[in-house]
């Protein structure tokens, strides 16, 4: 087996049947919004709370009245990891740091760290940048704001 | 509900083994389980398979057939039971379930896998499709790297530190040497964790489970029937499952795992027992940090203790809450598929007298926890020693 082919694919170039379709695409959503530099979430209008990344239903009513709109994409660094062994996909990047951010709506998110190792500290303001090397919700870096 | 027994277990050696397929591996385990059991493959209702990803490792999905295949009962019911690395748990949750329902009388729960086949960074790849693929994964996240963010925030809140977390490693390693099926019989300490690679900060390369074969089965059968069958039975007291989400950053604490304190809490609810009924443990160390949020999580110490336990000695097999006596997924091995059934397999042999040189004397009640993804999943069962 030759894994340095992706074996599954991830994304889908093809044509899309849109009559009768009751998929809330969530994730494409989020994705069409990272390549035009925005972060993403989705709103409730039941009970208006606002998640990120955006889900189809309500975390917190259950309503699946639900729309994805932009958010602040500026934040706190909660915790952090210079990962040294990666998968194959980030094989030429190692070291590299990820970390998990709690944006000004206290929601959270994953990204890659592009600060260096010795600036890094609890609590450390960050701001979403996209990285155009890579495709989609991997795109998300955290610079320093 | 009917009562339920554990009759038989059986597990091969766990380590590095070589050209061999995962359903040989099975077929070994489900022997030795049978012949401890005094039992024969024709008195086998159904079994249950737990495995990661047979798929990747070997190129093999469907690979529940292949168990009454190889034990030559090509039409008994089979099913592969997959939830990341509480896959093994959760195969026996299952056939404990199915025999407490009446459904079947006599039931081979199993877990394997065959892991050294491929490159480690493709094992890395494979084990982290178990998180969020489009919010993680594709942001270079391994489970190293979550379980590593999870220690930094415990240390943060709670003053948790290296030394605590190479504690768990140098103890599960100690055990080990006790427990000749284990993959590592090599004494460590705490410097050789401190100055071993780093794999994700803070956590090297000995805070880390490593890449194992191996496979692990168990008979489970009403608890009405056991005398029908040698040896002495083990009750199992309660089984629990939690789920949480897919991605660790949707979760709002990240010093510990919700599905391990809800599933721990229904396990000791369902078996009317507290935390201090518990006499040996084996728990889910696939990172040090991991066993130190587990005992804090299910209620054996208080948050931010854990660590400092492990430092004093408390969990070791000689301490008063014998924590991963077999040597731990740390250095008996953690073949993904297996290792929840592994850990039941301890617990009975702990229960029944047959746990070998490092049987701890006097146990009579046995808990587990099995731990899939970043914590996503979380499956715990409570055993008793039977009459």
């Amino acid at each position: 087996m030759d894994l340095d082919r992706p074996l599954f694919a991830t994304f889908w170039n093809g044509v899309i049947d849109l009559e009768h379709d009751s998929i809330n695409r969530v994730i494409e959503k989020y994705e069409r919004l990272i390549e035009e530099g925005k972060i993403s979430g989705s709103k409730c209008h039941a009970c208006t709370r606002i998640m990120v990344p955006p889900r189809p239903v309500c975390r917190t009513c259950g309503s699946t009245d639900i729309e994805v709109v932009e958010v602040e994409g500026q934040g706190r660094l909660l915790t952090w990891t210079t990962i040294y062994v990666g998968p194959p996909s980030y094989e030429n990047n190692v070291p590299y740091t990820v970390g998990i951010v709690e944006l000004t709506n206290g929601e959270r998110l994953t990204g890659i760290v592009d600060i260096p190792v010795s600036e890094l500290k609890y609590d450390l303001p960050v701001t979403a940048a996209f990285d155009d090397e890579r495709q989609g919700a991997a795109r998300l870096r955290w610079k320093k704001a | 509900m009917r009562d339920v027994a554990v009759i038989g277990t059986g597990m091969t050696k766990f380590g590095s083994l070589g050209r061999v397929t995962s359903r040989e591996l099975v077929t070994a385990a489900s022997i030795e389980a049978m012949k401890d059991a005094g039992i024969e493959p024709k008195d086998i209702d159904a079994v249950y398979i737990g495995q990661l990803s047979g798929d990747i490792f070997e190129h093999q999905m469907h690979a529940a057939p292949g168990i009454p295949d190889y034990l030559g009962l090509a039409n008994v019911p089979a099913t592969r039971v997959e939830a990341a690395c509480a896959s093994g748990g959760l195969s026996i949750m299952h056939a404990v379930m199915a025999v407490a329902g009446g459904f079947y009388d006599l039931v081979l729960a199993a877990g394997a896998e065959k892991m050294t086949n491929l490159p480690t960074a493709h094992v890395t790849e494979a084990l982290s499709m178990c998180a969020d693929d489009v919010f993680e994964v594709s942001l270079g996240v391994t489970f190293p790297g979550a379980f590593a963010m999870m220690a930094r925030a415990h240390d943060k809140e709670y003053g948790t530190n290296a030394e605590m977390r190479a504690a768990v490693a140098v103890k599960n390693h100690e055990h080990a040497l006790l427990n000749p099926k284990a993959q590592f019989q090599k004494q460590i300490s705490i410097d050789k964790v401190l100055n071993s690679i780093m794999i994700a900060d803070p956590l090297t390369l000995y805070d880390c489970s490593p890449i194992t074969d191996g496979a692990a089965a168990a008979i489970v059968v009403p608890w009405e029937d056991r005398h029908k069958y040698e040896g002495i039975p083990v009750k199992v007291r309660s089984f629990a499952q939690a789920s949480d989400t897919m991605s660790l950053h949707d979760r709002s604490d990240l010093t510990g795992f919700t599905t391990t304190k809800i599933a721990a809490q229904k396990a000791f609810r369902m078996a009317n027992l507290e935390p201090k009924d518990i006499d040996i443990l084996e728990i889910h160390d696939c990172f040090t940090i991991a066993e130190i949020m587990a005992l804090e999580d299910m209620g054996f110490y208080k948050k931010g203790e854990g660590g400092r336990a492990a430092l004093d000695g408390e969990t070791r097999r000689d301490g008063h809450l014998p924590v991963n006596v077999s040597g731990g997924l740390k250095a008996k091995g953690h073949p993904i598929g297996a290792t929840g059934v592994a850990q039941v397999v301890e617990i009975a042999n702990q229960l029944r007298g047959k746990a070998g040189k490092r049987q701890v004397a006097d146990v009579e009640i046995g808990m587990t926890q099995n731990l899939g993804g970043s914590g996503s999943t979380i499956v715990c069962h409570i055993l008793e020693r039977g009459d």
